[in-house]
């Protein structure tokens, strides 16, 4: 009730001062609700009712900077548009993302370069000669899968044959 | 695409530096695993090689399997790559 009876009062108090129109008063009414809320208490009241002048001031602030915030919060769309139609922003927006897109090429021409360097073939004039040169015959593929099966069967039978004991103990008497 | 064909070939890929495929036919059509496969493999083979090693770099990089292979190869900045099949007697 105190609440519902607040709101009124300053609904009347703001339409008494003379506000500009019907708009702002519709933005800002639900945000002033909150704060209301919040100040809500019986003592509020009496004293908002005893000293109306220095509270309404403080409101009038309040509500101003809360019209401010939105105002800054809120995007213009028609005015954005008309903002750009001026022609040499336009062209001077032209050159910058034209330099920006210059700089990412060339820093990608970089990257691209270090990785055919980093790549193992050799560049070949004549693709074709090469991919059409003979492949490896079967005996040198054979040669080379059995002589790598008998070196990884050698490397799997290294076996350590530990005579002495690991753990040798320095200058003591045991 | 006026690539004339290898004999034995059932499929090209043509790839950029980057590994995006230019151009490709036959067996390996679009086929963009295949292409990141083998450029992934040339990057390994560079890796676990020592090029200093050899007097001279590699031309040809060939994966044989028993009835096909697959061949790379790089040539104007661009990777080459060919599905061959193998003949018996070969």
């Amino acid at each position: 009730m105190g609440c519902c009876w607040s709101l009124f009062c300053k609904d009347d108090s703001s339409s008494q001062n003379g506000e500009p129109n019907e708009r702002t008063h519709l933005l800002i009414d639900p945000v002033s609700n909150n704060t209301n809320i919040q100040r809500v208490s019986s003592e509020d009241i009496l004293s908002r009712n005893s000293n109306t002048l220095p509270k309404k001031t403080d409101e009038q602030s309040a509500l101003s900077r809360i019209l401010q915030e939105t105002a800054t919060n809120v995007i213009d769309v028609a005015a954005l548009d008309s903002h750009n139609l001026q022609q040499h922003e336009y062209s001077e927006r032209v050159k910058m993302y034209n330099t920006r897109v210059q700089q990412v090429l060339t820093t990608n021409r970089n990257v691209l370069t270090n990785k055919l360097k980093s790549c193992l073939l050799q560049d070949v004039p004549q693709p074709e000669k090469v991919l059409g040169a003979d492949l490896i015959s079967k005996d040198d593929i054979s040669l080379i899968s059995n002589s790598i099966t008998a070196a990884l069967n050698a490397i799997n039978d290294i076996k350590v044959d530990h005579k002495e004991d690991l753990v040798v103990p320095f200058g003591l008497d045991c | 695409m006026d690539r004339p064909a290898l004999p034995g070939q059932t499929g090209y890929l043509i790839l950029n530096s980057e590994g995006a495929v230019l151009a490709s036919g036959g067996d390996l059509d679009n086929d963009e695993k295949t292409a990141q496969t083998l450029q992934e493999l040339i990057g390994l083979a560079n890796d676990r090689l020592d090029s200093e090693a050899f007097e001279q770099g590699f031309r040809r990089l060939t994966i044989t399997y028993d009835d096909h292979a697959y061949m790379v190869c790089l040539s104007n900045r661009k990777v080459y790559i060919i599905k061959r099949q193998i003949e018996v007697g070969e």
